[in-house]
């Protein structure tokens, strides 16, 4: 009898242990599988977002010096710039798409043409400017796509033919400034729900460069 | 006696799990923290070299006109200017051009603490051998608060030649001039949800140089 109790308690014991374990592998399993997820997905993130920014920077330098000719001063094709920079970005973005940021319809010119009065309509005219957040880029191309945006800034010209930058304008005679910007959401592990992108798996990025353009005198 | 054995199992998983818990985001953090330093640190060199290389897409002896700004700053362009901004009226036009290209390409860094110094310095000697190494000097009328700072060569408005930073590793025993721009940050992670369980607030440097096109005269 005593024997049997011994048996039957020995038995309730390692139940006991083994319930014990599964619930602390339930406590920990998850918690180390966010760490380890969190670890890899910054690793990622870096990665991917130390590859922007080279991008961006030789972007940069190849949308300042792309003039049509050396005293041009024609924005250069944002097309032209991101097929530069795709062959390096595109193979550090895990599942991400690159594009440029033109309309997508196909056979649409990249921006809408603008009237000399400087009026633009329709949806398309979004694409004159940078998008200024990443849902901008999301809301036109979908989940997980980075936009290479090419902005021209060109200076005032000198009032009243002066030829010279003067006390009261002193950057009339600045070579424009081109900025690129990469802008939109990388693929990441990020859970749906936890804030970081609009429909989880993604995390936003916006990196830009910026640098005056090469023109040579004339 | 199986009771109190019982017991004492649950509160060591207790305390085992108290102790892991914290020590595995405490990993965690730190791991993303790393990650997020040399992100920045890519960013800011990125930016130290824009702003070296871009000295030269403006005109060599050209100086700024009195009254010209960093853009206008702050910090650079989209906004008025203030007490703090960098004027430039005097200095030659690739110290603005430096600076508009840093402030332009780092402009999403506000968790970074910067080392502020004179925008725009001219001479300097990198050393070697029996030549003394010696330290770039600020233009008299250069702002000082400035989160970059490039070492231009220009002829000022009166002749006075003012010298890049000589590179002696270039061209021994010579050596060449050529611009430099150097920028300092501390990263706080204290403005970043890191705080919690990042206690280091690491140096960022970066520096770069830039050589004339050889084209260009």
């Amino acid at each position: 009898m005593a024997c049997e109790w011994g048996k039957r308690s020995i038995l309730t014991l390692r139940r006991i242990a083994r319930g014990q374990a599964t619930l602390e592998f339930a406590f920990a399993a998850p918690l180390f599988l966010l760490g380890l997820f969190a670890a890899v997905d910054s690793a990622l993130w870096s990665v991917q977002t130390n590859a922007e920014v080279a991008a961006v920077q030789s972007a940069a330098r190849v949308a300042a010096s792309a003039g049509s000719t050396p005293l041009g001063r024609a924005a250069p094709d944002v097309r032209t710039v991101t097929a530069g920079v795709e062959a390096h970005l595109g193979q550090a973005l895990f599942a991400t798409r690159l594009v440029a940021w033109c309309d997508p319809t196909p056979g649409a010119p990249c921006v809408p043409p603008v009237s000399n009065a400087g009026v633009c309509s329709g949806p398309a005219c979004r694409f004159l400017a940078c998008p200024s957040t990443p849902q901008d880029v999301q809301a036109v191309f979908g989940p997980r796509v980075v936009a290479v945006c090419v902005h021209e800034q060109d200076a005032q010209p000198c009032a009243s033919g002066a030829d010279a930058a003067s006390a009261s304008d002193p950057y009339c005679t600045d070579s424009p400034t081109i900025t690129v910007r990469a802008v939109g959401f990388l693929a990441s592990l990020v859970p749906p729900g936890f804030g970081a992108g609009e429909v989880g798996g993604e995390l936003p990025t916006s990196v830009s460069a910026t640098t005056h353009t090469l023109r040579f005198a004339p | 006696m199986r009771r109190r054995a019982r017991s004492g199992d649950s509160a060591q998983a207790v305390l085992e799990t108290a102790l892991l818990i914290p020590i595995m985001l405490l990993l965690a953090c730190n791991f993303i923290a790393l990650m997020v330093q040399a992100s920045v640190q890519e960013q800011l060199d990125s930016a130290t070299a824009l702003a070296a290389q871009s000295r030269f897409q403006a005109p060599t002896n050209s100086l700024d006109a009195a009254g010209a700004e960093c853009c206008p700053d702050p910090r650079c362009c989209q906004s008025r200017s203030d007490a703090t901004s960098l004027r430039t009226g005097g200095l030659p036009v690739g110290c603005r051009y430096a600076a508009e290209s840093f402030y332009g390409t780092m402009r999403n860094a506000a968790f970074l603490e910067w080392h502020k110094g004179p925008l725009c310095l001219s001479g300097g000697d990198s050393g070697a051998g029996s030549e003394p190494a010696r330290a770039a000097q600020p233009y008299p009328n250069s702002p000082l608060g400035s989160e970059v700072s490039c070492v231009v060569a220009s002829r000022g408005g009166d002749g006075t030649l003012h010298h890049g930073f000589l590179d002696r590793t270039l061209n021994p025993p010579f050596g060449l001039e050529v611009v430099v721009c150097d920028a300092s940050a501390r990263l706080d992670f204290s403005r970043t949800p890191l705080a919690w369980g990042v206690f280091w607030a690491p140096m960022l440097h970066a520096h770069a140089e830039a050589l004339p096109p050889p084209f260009r005269q």
